[in-house]
């Protein structure tokens, strides 16, 4: 998904499986990790992304683009209402994909340390396991079975906080 | 961490931090529940940032509710709890409130809002300093229903948390604030509208003098105890029924300062030193209202300052005097006024049959023209002897009240439950 346009600076991002994505530097500096690295200037021409793949990128670009676009609030103390709209009714489209993808998404941003996109994320998760029994969860969550506690283990951690499974 | 790995648990190996941000976002009971989702998930929630604690069963249930809740405060790990929210239908005793919502504060709780039953309006909260020396309430307290608050600083302490707490509780009527030491940085503004009690105990403070400024439109009881190093500003303070103070005041004219601002109060006890020097004398305020005066501890320069006291008082009724050392009574020029009109029962407390109380209370029975009961308080060590002595001195003088009777009470100690003729 490149980005072609206008003269602003551009940086280059490259994902695990090696695709290329270029970019204006300031849908870039969403992520403080990338901000960070062009700051201290350990940013060279191509920044590569050993971890994301690039689907999870392309998503994650997609992201910051239109935040990058949005008016920022602290530009603005009364920022445009509608603007706060269009970008809630954005990031709800936009977490509108499978588990898997949304921990790819969340496990990136961590990364390249995008608080809005963290928190976006982990209010899709906390949503889509809110209600749910333990069980449930571990199927939403894909918690692998060798990770499960003993039936001992388990019982203990009932007993301590009995009341909360009432 | 691509797509091809589909099957894996990718979140297990997120940081502990990004688990928690998760179940901060959930039900508190929710975020409980998965601590048996798998070994790594086992004490995830005790780092939730955002306690709920929703109770509305019927009673007998309740027991079990507050132990999960001091279970899961005791259990929580969370450098800074951002919300802590109590909702209950029941009546959470008082002392159980007080510890989680001190328990909250210790976890450097930024919202807190209770929610809770009817009665539940009381509650205590401690401060322990340094422990908490971070404590930054960022945000909003919430406690509609408190109306008794009960603060206790020990150490010093930023004082905007403070007043962050009172600010959160709009219903209040009695607060109880013991500060051992407050940083004078900025004015210390009560603006409390529902405030009906205030006392107020400062056991230290810095030596900047800033001002402790009372809006308290309701107020009808005032205590002041401690050290006073700030100016005290009274901007409304219009329903004063009775002041009590027994703080000294560290810098000249605090303490005359403060006594202007009691003026309209019918009820005044005053325990010395309070910080009142001779140059102040001719500054006490008229009290016009004034029915009851006690003066406590050692009044200072002896009797001088008694007699321009009750000269400011001229509708008093009921005087109540303790430990009255110092010079020698030096006889006034002029009788208070409430002597000749008003003052109707006197007190005098730990009373040595000496010459300058004989001359003091001459000048009390010679001049008090109401009076209907003088009562000499003393300890044991005041024998019989002397009570017929000094009975006899005070009837060395005309008595301008014929219906005055003296009654001598003994005790071990000098409270005013002794007080029966």
């Amino acid at each position: 998904m490149s980005t072609s346009s206008s003269s602003s600076k551009k940086i280059v991002l490259k994902s695990a499986d090696n695709e290329t994505f270029e970019i204006d530097e300031i849908v870039a500096l969403e992520s403080q990790a990338i901000k960070n690295m062009i700051e201290d200037e350990c940013a060279d021409n191509v920044i590569p992304l050993g971890n994301i793949d690039s689907k999870t990128l392309s998503k994650i670009i997609e992201y910051c683009k239109k935040h990058a676009e949005s008016p920022k609030k602290d530009d603005n103390a009364d920022i445009d209402e509608k603007a706060v709209e269009d970008l809630k009714s954005f990031d709800a489209e936009f977490a509108k994909v499978d588990m898997p993808l949304i921990q790819d998404i969340l496990m990136a941003a961590n990364f390249l340390n995008i608080d809005n996109l963290i928190g976006l994320m982990c209010r899709t998760i906390a949503d889509r396991i809110k209600g749910k029994t333990p069980e449930e969860i571990r199927k939403i969550l894909n918690i692998n079975k060798n990770d499960l506690l003993s039936p001992e283990q388990e019982a203990k951690a009932r007993e301590e906080n009995s009341w909360a499974f009432d | 961490m691509t797509s091809k790995s589909k099957s894996v648990d990718r979140l297990s190996s997120l940081h502990e931090e990004i688990l928690s941000r998760i179940l901060s976002l959930i039900p508190t009971k929710s975020a409980v529940q998965t601590s048996i989702l798998s070994k790594r998930w086992r004490h995830t929630w005790t780092l939730v940032h955002n306690l709920e604690f929703d109770y509305i069963h019927s009673s007998p249930e309740l027991d079990r509710f507050i132990k999960y809740v001091d279970h899961v405060l005791h259990l929580c790990k969370t450098p800074q709890i951002k919300n802590f929210r109590l909702n209950s239908n029941e009546n959470i005793p008082v002392s159980t409130m007080s510890k989680w919502i001190t328990e909250a504060l210790r976890l450097n709780v930024s919202e807190l809002e209770s929610l809770h039953g009817k009665d539940s309006h009381k509650v205590k909260i401690t401060f322990y300093y340094p422990v908490s020396h971070s404590l930054d309430l960022q945000s909003s307290v919430n406690l509609p229903c408190v109306k008794i608050l009960e603060i206790v600083i020990i150490l010093n302490g930023p004082s905007d948390n403070v007043f962050k707490i009172i600010g959160g509780c709009p219903v209040l009527e009695n607060l109880s604030l013991r500060v051992s030491s407050w940083n004078n940085k900025e004015d210390y503004y009560f603006k409390i509208p529902t405030l009906k009690r205030l006392e107020l105990s400062i056991s230290d403070s810095t030596t900047i003098i800033k001002n402790i400024v009372l809006n308290v439109p309701k107020l009808e009881y005032l205590f002041v105890d401690g050290i006073l190093y700030s100016h005290v500003v009274i901007e409304d303070m219009s329903s004063l029924v009775e002041a009590k103070s027994s703080c000294e005041a560290r810098y000249d004219h605090l303490g005359i300062e403060f006594l202007k601002g009691l003026s309209k109060a019918k009820i005044l006890s005053l325990t010395f030193p309070f910080g009142i020097t001779l140059e102040d004398l001719h500054d006490i305020p008229k009290f016009s209202n004034l029915k009851q005066l006690e003066l406590n501890g050692s009044v200072g320069w002896g009797y001088e300052l008694i007699p321009q006291i009750l000269n400011c008082c001229s509708k008093l009724e009921h005087l109540c005097i303790e430990k009255p050392r110092g010079v020698c009574w030096k006889k006034p020029a002029y009788v208070p006024t409430c002597m000749l009109m008003n003052l109707k029962t006197m007190k005098y407390t730990e009373t040595r049959a000496c010459d300058s109380n004989i001359e003091f209370l001459h000048f009390m029975l010679g001049n008090s023209k109401v009076l209907k009961v003088v009562t000499i308080m003393s300890d044991n060590m005041f024998s019989q002897l002397s009570e017929e002595w000094m009975r006899e001195q005070l009837s060395m003088v005309p008595w301008a009240s014929k219906d005055c009777q003296i009654h001598f009470v003994r005790s071990q100690i000098y409270p005013a439950t002794s007080l029966i003729s």
